[in-house]
């Protein structure tokens, strides 16, 4: 029967591209078209007893289809557009809920009868859920799009057969600047732990693991490193560094970055992007001593109440051209082989322009962030950051001032030159400067009317 | 027999008609304290929620938590100083102060005494990385809070009172509840945008030809984050306190001989004294359990209380510490209120 359906889905996909070819090639090339469409035609009729049933063949079977589904994200992490896409196309409306942390998408499942279908949380969230048994397995068969999924993102460390979970979207953790702002571009964490040359107008992410780990692997150590010791060197870092960062920041830190407010940043790669939007001058590297690879995916809670319409949303966004507008939308890296070829060029501008292409170099760098039992020394870690009480005093942000650490050396006289925002050639988000608002990871979506918004970029040029 | 049929009804009745609210408050205050308690004596599970198993971890942890990095006798000789510095500062002024209102300097001695100890203790809470000090620091900063609201609202209630007309008074206190018309959370946001390194603030700094300031994610940024969303919160009760006191009392004190500062001291202060008791226990509650403030004004650095809830029973699973904090911010609260209503009200001062 799956193996079945699978066939029947692929038969159909060949037949309407068939049939695609034949209209486009109606006026012109009629020798080449007609016996392609001849073939899948003789195949397909008696394969398939119900073709009008769905018509597109990604909307799985209508008798099993819900008319509504609840779907938990991550906060504008999802084109809306998709979302009506798919109640036109396949009839099944999305409510769509958000979430700001995977801490909240737990606690939201772990209660039970949360009435979500389809949940999107990051890697280190599965391995959790799934440990607690919150998570029905996933039935391949009826995603026949998961064939599609480049192997490197699958078989992650938190669901090691992909039992539970399929990759939406990944990106990597490491340091977002001004080019503007530094002499010679920074590869190290070193401009943050060491010699951190902008004062007030540099941040880190609050984010126990992330902050933690960067320090350990400055130090030399591993991003998961749970020793005692190891940690007390980390936390004695920071606690250095912490007087000259700006702050710890999640949530704001991406639009400062556009805006000029703070001019060097660690960040994740989507959120480099998403600045690059607003200030062409934002960089991403990924620090030598190394940065987080982390990944998006897909999960149907245990006790989903659409579980089957659930399979089908998530085939619906392994879609080729569905998957290019959300990798458009989130500036994120796609899993989906069948994706890249999709992308506009205004998404690769961005990942190019930003520094932001993820290269085998680039990929040996990144560890993936393991989270369980033995890792909770990171959150007293980030307690003893927390609690410490000595925060900055008021500082002169311009020149030399009374904080800074290495601050003047080797700086042009009468200060650096202020980052130029608006650069010709800048392509703006829709709806212009980015919203701050609460999401702890997202950024917030700017655009006004969703139906409107495909994707994040107007034309530039 | 009829007497003791009557009392019964009435206190049949007083009971049928307590037992909703009791029920209400037993559901929704005493068994959610009582589940915290005994959270916090539980143990932690990752992905958030306790095993049952009985575990002293939490409270070690809030106990003994933190290194004393920079602290030690140096810290405490430090703070020690500070305080007594700072009490002697104030003390002069304050004991001239009271020479001036013809009364005893005593008073004025406890009260420099106690701004020297809010600056040790802040000082202290500033060296040491304990919850000791974060629940000592939130408490400092939130009567520091309370202090300079009462000195910004009193004036203005004053002010606002002193109007003639009545639509001026009304206008006036109406730009007082403004804020309260838009989300609090939006308030703060304009904070950041105001005191932010590209802010206008700042422009009117450098246009002016100095250096920016790093006003953002400072302690001034968190204080003034907590004065301004609790500024109504007193305006508003000390309007009222000083509405309602009568001003024939205050000159006949004044035809007495009374000089304008004992009036005020003497006559004025314990006139208003209810508004003032209400007034400081809002705003210090609110700012005691501020979590927008520094999380949106301190960068993350600055934390209060709250924060550390948050921390707790968000990213880091461990719902029995942030449920043994809860509890020892819960009784900080209490006592905070109980020593200042609980005995002043004894006094009938409220």
């Amino acid at each position: 029967m799956n193996l079945f359906t699978k066939r029947a889905a692929l038969l159909r996909l060949v037949a309407v591209a068939a049939v695609g070819a034949v209209l486009a090639a109606g006026c012109g090339d009629d020798d080449e078209a007609a016996p392609v469409a001849a073939a899948p035609e003789t195949t397909v009729a008696p394969a398939e007893p119900a073709p009008a049933a769905s018509e597109t063949g990604r909307c799985g079977d209508p008798e099993r289809l819900a008319d509504s589904i609840n779907f938990l994200n991550w906060a504008d992490y999802i084109d809306p557009a998709i979302l009506d896409m798919f109640e036109e196309e396949c009839g099944v409306s999305v409510t769509l809920d958000t979430h700001v942390a995977n801490e909240d998408a737990i606690a939201k499942v772990a209660v039970g009868n949360s009435g979500y279908s389809l949940v999107i949380v990051t890697d280190y969230a599965i391995a959790i859920m799934a440990d607690q048994e919150l998570l029905a397995p996933l039935d391949l068969s009826l995603i026949p799009n998961s064939a599609n999924l480049d192997p490197n993102q699958m078989s992650a460390y938190y669901d090691p057969d992909n039992i539970y979970s399929l990759p939406y979207q990944y990106s990597t953790t490491g340091f977002a600047f001004d080019v503007t702002a530094y002499e010679t571009p920074p590869t190290s964490w070193s401009v943050i732990f060491d010699e951190n040359p902008l004062c007030g107008e540099s941040s880190l992410l609050e984010d126990q693991r992330e902050v933690i780990g960067a320090a350990l692997v400055y130090l030399g150590y591993d991003w998961n490193e749970t020793d005692p010791a190891a940690h007390e060197q980390a936390l004695e870092l920071i606690l250095e560094a912490r007087d000259c960062v700006s702050a710890f920041d999640s949530a704001n830190y991406y639009g400062d970055l556009g805006s000029g407010e703070i001019l060097a940043a660690m960040s994740w790669g989507f959120a480099a992007g998403i600045a690059y939007l607003d200030n062409p001058n934002v960089r991403y590297i990924i620090p030598e001593e190394g940065g987080i690879i982390w990944q998006d995916a897909m999960v149907v809670p245990a006790d989903a109440p659409e579980a089957y319409t659930a399979h089908v949303l998530i085939n619906y966004m392994l879609e080729p051209d569905i998957g290019a507008l959300i990798t458009e939308f989130t500036i994120g890296y796609t899993p989906n082989l069948t994706v890249p070829p999709e992308l506009s060029d205004d998404y690769f501008d961005v990942i190019e322009g930003a520094g932001l292409v993820l290269t085998d170099d680039i990929r040996e760098r990144l560890t993936w962030q393991v989270r369980d039992e033995r890792h909770a020394i990171f959150a007293d870690t980030w307690a003893e950051v927390l609690l410490y009480g000595s925060g900055p005093p008021l500082r002169g942000a311009g020149g030399g001032g009374g904080g800074r650490r290495g601050g003047g050396a080797g700086r042009p006289p009468g200060g650096r030159p202020r980052p130029d925002r608006h650069a010709e050639g800048a392509c703006r988000a829709p709806g212009g400067r980015p919203r701050r608002g609460p999401p702890r990871r997202r950024r917030p979506h700017a655009g006004a009317d969703p139906r409107e918004v495909h994707t994040r970029f107007t034309p530039c040029r | 027999m009829a007497a003791t049929t009557f009392a019964q009804r009435r206190r049949r009745r007083i009971a049928a008609l307590l037992a909703p609210g009791l029920t209400w408050i037993t559901l929704v205050y005493i068994v959610p304290a009582a589940l915290i308690v005994l959270y916090s004596l539980l143990s932690p599970k990752l992905g958030g929620g306790v095993v049952w198993e009985l575990s002293s971890d939490a409270w070690n942890e809030v106990v003994s938590k933190g290194r004393r990095s920079e602290a030690g006798w140096g810290t405490l000789g430090s703070a020690a100083v500070r305080a007594l510095a700072a009490a002697a500062v104030a003390t002069l002024p304050l004991a001239a102060c009271a020479r001036w209102l013809r009364r005893s300097e005593r008073g004025a001695l406890a009260v420099a005494a106690a701004v020297g100890a809010l600056v040790g203790v802040n000082h202290l809470a500033s060296s040491y990385n304990n919850y000791a000090a974060i629940f000592a620091r939130s408490v400092a900063w939130s009567v520091w809070a309370t202090a300079l609201c009462v000195g910004l609202a009193l004036p203005l209630a004053v002010f606002i009172s002193s109007r003639r007309s009545r639509i001026t008074k009304n206008a006036l206190l109406v730009a007082v509840m403004i804020p309260f018309w838009t989300s609090m959370l939006v308030r703060t946001f304009a904070i950041r945008f105001m005191l932010s390194n590209t802010g206008p603030l700042n422009s009117v700094i450098e246009s002016l030809g100095f250096d920016r300031v790093v006003f953002l994610n400072t302690r001034f940024a968190v204080l003034l984050g907590l004065v301004y969303t609790a500024l109504p919160f007193m305006v508003l009760p000390l309007y009222a306190a000083v509405e309602r006191c009568d001003r024939t009392q205050m000159e006949a004190a004044r035809d007495l001989g009374a000089q304008p500062p004992q009036v005020f001291w003497d006559v004025f202060v314990p006139l208003i004294r209810p508004g003032l008791t209400v007034g400081s226990i809002m705003v210090f509650v609110l700012s005691v359990s501020q979590y927008l403030v520094p999380t949106l004004l301190g960068g993350g650095k600055t934390n209060m209380i709250a924060n550390m809830l948050d921390l707790q029973f968000g990213e880091a699973f461990n719902w029995p510490l942030g449920a043994a904090v809860a509890t020892v911010f819960s009784l900080i609260t209490i006592l905070s209120l109980y020593f200042v209503v609980g005995r002043r009200d004894r006094a009938g001062l409220l």
